[in-house]
């Protein structure tokens, strides 16, 4: 056999072995075959001292690059000036929502001027037209006049909990006892008794009289 | 792939294959770990429809193995001879001792090759690739390749066995 042909399975039989680890009969020579064997399974990386550490220390530097890479988009102008524009939109935009979520809030003193003053307000051409801009107020709120109680989910009692705050002496934890439902005038409410305290939870109707003092200018 | 995994797959094929060239452990840790942080410094730039990740790995590193080679020439260095596998001094159990040697001799038997077969041995049994893609790495033809393992196994394999007789 000619060594180009030897080699050829040799190398044939050898990436076998590389490849699924096991040994062959290489019949033209057994023990090259087992030498490569040998080499195969041969390891030093067991010696290495720095194996831990250069890892450690990579893995840093790899964070590192993304600080660098953060560093050089900085230095390029348009990328700087693109970048602090989105940091202004994403400071912004929270303000701006709020200011939104404050409408309701700047109507209602426009709506206290048609309930109190609402024959000179029906003259007035602008504050009518501003009036009328203004959205509606919701039935309650016609209802009720002024005051408009805000949509409230129906009061209900709650198994006992206990109150996540133990007492600093030597009492025993500050328990919550379970509430007691009853019938109100106008209303509905809750009454809780802890163990010093008995408290009641309302729900009802009230008249901008029962908050406020009406004086007319 | 991130390259933590990266290093996590390929430490110990990359320390192997400069093992082979450089022999000296300590001088082996400090070319791995300049592969791997030229590795890193590159990874961005890695393209993986150029090359598998393997074949471009082992080219830095066979670039640090020249690097290593042509400094260590500059400084005029004694040979390597000198690194050969030293029996510790503390106590070790007699099979551990036995496979360091074996180790050693291995190393040895490499080291006695002519550079471009301990290259092509190195990588082949290292890296575990091809000899496709190590024609393609070493610009040899494939069946070159072939050709050089099986004479630099054979002739391993003498220098073994007449070792082994001592």
């Amino acid at each position: 056999m000619k060594e180009a042909e030897t080699a050829e399975l040799f190398n044939k039989e050898l990436d076998a072995l590389l490849q699924d680890g096991r040994g062959h009969a290489f019949s033209p020579d057994p023990g090259a075959m087992a030498l490569a064997g040998e080499l195969a399974r041969a390891d030093f990386s067991g010696q290495s001292l720095i194996k831990e550490s250069l890892r450690e220390r990579l893995a840093g530097n790899e964070a590192g690059g993304l600080l660098e890479a953060l560093r050089s988009l900085f230095s390029n102008n348009y990328a700087r000036a693109a970048i602090t524009a989105a940091v202004l939109v994403v400071a912004v935009l929270p303000l701006a929502r709020r200011h939104a979520g404050r409408a309701p809030e700047i109507t209602a003193p426009i709506a206290a001027a048609r309930l109190l003053l609402p024959e000179e307000a029906a003259h007035e051409r602008g504050p009518v037209s501003r009036l009328r801009a203004a959205p509606e107020p919701s039935r309650n709120a016609r209802g009720g006049g002024l005051f408009a109680s805000i949509p409230m989910a129906r009061l209900e009692t709650e198994p006992l909990k206990d109150f996540p705050i133990t007492s600093a002496g030597s009492g025993s934890p500050v328990v919550l006892a379970e509430g007691r439902e009853v019938e109100l005038e106008n209303g509905s409410g809750i009454v809780f008794e802890t163990e010093g305290e008995v408290f009641t939870l309302e729900r009802r109707i009230i008249t901008p009289e029962d908050i406020f003092e009406r004086r007319v200018i | 792939m991130n390259f933590t995994e990266l290093y996590d797959r390929y430490f110990a094929k990359v320390y192997n294959y400069v093992r082979y060239h450089v022999r000296l452990p300590d001088e082996t840790d400090d070319v791995t770990g300049k592969v791997f942080e030229a590795a890193l410094n590159r990874f961005e730039t890695y393209d993986a429809a150029r090359a598998p990740v393997q074949a471009w790995l082992f080219t830095i590193a066979r670039n640090a193995v020249i690097d290593w080679a042509r400094a260590r020439n500059k400084r005029n260095e004694v040979s390597l001879d000198d690194a050969a596998e030293q029996p510790g001094t503390e106590p070790r159990a007699e099979a551990a001792l036995e496979k360091k040697e074996e180790a050693g001799m291995l190393l040895e038997a490499v080291a006695g090759l002519d550079e471009r077969s301990r290259d092509i041995i190195a990588l082949k049994f290292s890296s575990g690739m091809t000899n496709r893609d190590i024609a393609l790495m070493t610009g040899l033809g494939e069946s070159n390749v072939g050709i050089v393992i099986y004479r630099a196994v054979k002739k391993m394999q003498a220098v073994l066995e007449a070792k082994r007789k001592l």
